[in-house]
């Protein structure tokens, strides 16, 4: 099917708008600019969900979730930051809620108030792609992945996530060293096996 | 505490991007765009609502009717008390309205019209305007038609309860030796795992594994590792058999159709005034005044007797699809009886092969079953006003088509002073309104069943002359409906 010219440009220039500008079209409801916005955000978005996520069909699914939501209360945002980052908080939080809200991960998602373990000091270079490093952190329990990606991915610290999981700021700390000292051991065992593999045994 | 390792976190997560199927946009944007159409079903509810008393008001603008009484003697034709089985003496109607089976306000009678009739027969208190009931014998009448609505996510079933958490020693022994004792992990997703990753799991486990000296692995048991190990699929073939699915499970989820069945019961009236409601003309009785002619030895015409509201019941079989999230829309077909009844004589051969009886006398006289068979075709819209966890409140309301398709009702002829059964002169075709509540009773994941209050009147007139001349049904009383939801 041939389009107008018209839509053409349209669609060209919408492609090329800067993101307040795309907001203002989008609030006006215009159908290809909120196309355009879900467009521009969708890829990263989806890389956010599926780091809370075990499979990327839930990942879609808190992703639908979130857009949504974006869409609902995109009057809201003010301006006062990237938009960004604004679609991000909510993706975030649309991730929590449906990993509380999801039969699939109930079992998993219980914060233990453990005995503090001593965080690892190592900072080992990380070397492989981020997809693997994505999946890797998805190897982790439910519960230390989200402390880990709301920590160390999104910043929060651990009073912020405490709150936001109803937890102690302590258990956070604790899950949260966990968590790190796993993916510093695996992520070292892939190094070693790597060297032996190209030098040999 | 931030340092390298969450930095070089940080940094390297933010590469990931992954592209979303389109299904997804397309699921996005039916859910923004039925926020934005919800404002539809709300002015279609609000013009119902106003449709009632606007209805209301027409309707008791139009002329009233009305009969002239004679000034002769009390004939057979004064109402008299029917011997009936079950009745007890009383006005049935009262009774009813007593008993609580009959809305209140819907009844053509009050007690005290016939007692205002018989005490002042000769009064002329009402004057009439009726047609003339023709000799049945010679009918050829015109029949007048007027034309007058998530996938499921699969349960995770763990085989273990606790198979994400890990059993780790209280004080781990950092002198390099692995202490983590991990338990087997047999979950269902992970034998066979999204297969978009297949590639990245591959690659890590054929790292991890052999240098990890363990005989089980952090999530895969040994047989599903070497089912992840021979998948090769480069990364555009995952992609399409992503694709694929999705696509399947989009047709799947757009069928959004439920099926259910329909049954209701209660009781049917045939009424003047809109809905029933308000003062009703008694309109049952054909006397003409001669009182100043020839008093106390007039013309005394034979009346028929009061139709009487009797049970109804109706019950059909519907589909209904979800137009957003708390409405739909429903279809389907029902067979509808609604009853009235008379009194009636003893049954006579003055129609050859028609349905005939006497006019009710004080010896003999009966009660008369009308009954009229429609088949209803209604379209309605159901919107849900409450939703609990256990309970639902839903609002229906529509239209809906009905044609007569038989009835065995009587007509009265004075002349012959009989009844006789003539369904050329009703309107067949008739145009109805209905409203209900339904409150759910069972709610289930593939079943529904709910019941409420319900009434239905029909818009257009039973027919222009005759007994049922310019009155409209209505019928009222409980519906219930089975819903089955296909997911």
């Amino acid at each position: 099917m041939q389009r107008s010219p018209k839509s053409i440009c349209q669609r060209f220039a919408i492609g090329h708008m800067d993101d307040n500008k795309l907001l203002r079209e989008a609030l006006k409801g215009k159908p290809e600019a909120q196309h355009e916005l879900y467009h521009r955000f969708a890829p990263v978005m989806l890389g956010i969900c599926f780091r809370y996520t075990k499979s990327v069909a839930d990942a879609e699914d808190v992703l639908q979730e979130g857009f949504v939501k974006v869409f609902k209360h995109l009057h809201q945002f003010k301006g006062d930051g990237q938009l960004g980052a604004w679609i991000r908080r909510i993706m975030v939080n649309s991730a929590l809620n449906f990993l509380k809200t999801n039969k699939k991960y109930q079992h998993d998602l219980i914060y233990n108030d453990v005995v503090l373990h001593p965080v690892s000091l190592e900072d080992p270079v990380i070397q492989i792609e981020a997809k693997e490093l994505a999946a890797l952190i998805r190897q982790l329990p439910t519960g230390y992945q989200t402390i880990f990606n709301l920590h160390a991915v999104e910043g929060y610290s651990h009073v912020e996530i405490g709150e936001m999981l109803g937890i102690a700021d302590g258990t956070s700390r604790s899950q949260y060293a966990r968590a790190r000292a796993l993916l510093i051991d695996w992520l070292k065992k892939i190094s070693l096996s790597e060297q032996k593999e190209r030098y040999g045994k | 505490m931030e340092n390298k390792f969450e930095k070089q976190i940080h940094r390297k997560l933010d590469e990931l991007k992954i592209s979303p199927s389109e299904s997804v946009w397309l699921s996005v944007k039916d859910r923004i765009k039925h926020k934005k159409d919800r404002k539809w079903p709300v002015i279609i509810l609000i013009f119902l609502i106003m449709g009632i008393p606007i209805g209301y008001l027409h309707f008791s603008s139009a002329p009233e009717l009305s009969i002239t009484s004679t000034k002769s003697a009390k004939t057979d034709t004064t109402e008299s008390q029917p011997n009936v089985n079950n009745a007890t003496g009383k006005n049935e109607d009262a009774a009813k309205r007593q008993t609580g089976q009959m809305p209140p306000g819907i009844s053509d009678s009050k007690p005290g019209d016939k007692e205002k009739i018989d005490a002042s027969p000769g009064s002329s208190s009402i004057s009439g305007n009726f047609s003339v009931v023709r000799n049945p014998s010679n009918i050829n009448r015109e029949t007048k038609a007027t034309a007058i609505k998530s996938q499921d996510v699969p349960i995770y079933k763990h085989e273990e309860e606790n198979q994400f958490k890990e059993q780790l020693p209280a004080t781990p022994n950092f002198e390099g030796e692995d202490n983590y004792q991990r338990k087997e992990f047999t979950s269902e997703e992970y034998r066979e795992p999204d297969q978009s990753n297949i590639w990245i799991e591959s690659r890590i486990y054929s790292h991890i594994i052999p240098a990890i000296k363990i005989d089980h692995a952090i999530l895969y048991n040994s047989s599903s590792i070497n089912q992840i190990k021979q998948l090769t699929l480069s990364d555009r073939a995952i992609a399409e058999i992503v694709k694929a699915q999705k696509v399947v499970t989009e047709k799947n989820a757009k069928k959004n159709w439920a099926v259910g069945i329909y049954a209701a019961g209660g009781i049917a009236h045939v009424g003047s005034r809109f809905l029933g409601l308000g003062t009703a003309p008694a309109a049952d009785y054909l006397q003409s005044a001669n009182s100043s002619a020839n008093p106390g030895g007039g013309t005394v015409i034979p009346s028929p007797s009061k139709i009487r509201n009797e049970v109804g019941y109706a019950a059909g079989i519907f589909l209904e699809k979800e137009i957003s999230k708390n409405s739909s829309i429903s279809f389907g077909i029902n067979f509808k009886e609604l009853n009235t009844s008379n009194v009636t004589g003893r049954k006579n051969d003055s129609i050859p092969g028609g349905i005939s009886f006497d006019s009710r006398s004080s010896n003999v006289s009966q009660e008369y079953r009308n009954s009229f068979r429609f088949l209803e075709l209604p379209l309605q819209f159901n919107t849900q006003l409450v939703k609990g966890n256990k309970i639902t409140l839903l609002w229906h309301g529509g239209f809906a088509i009905s044609q007569l398709i038989s009835s065995n009702a009587l007509q009265f002829d004075p002349a012959l002073k009989s009844y006789y059964n003539d369904n050329s002169i009703f309107n067949k075709t008739q145009l109805g309104f209905n409203t209900a509540l339904s409150l759910s009773i069972i709610k289930q994941k593939n079943l529904a069943i709910l019941a409420g209050p319900f009434i239905d009147y029909h818009l257009t007139r039973l027919t222009d002359e005759g007994l049922y001349a310019k009155k409209h049904f209505v019928f009222a009383g409980l519906q219930t409906r089975i819903l089955f939801e296909k997911k």
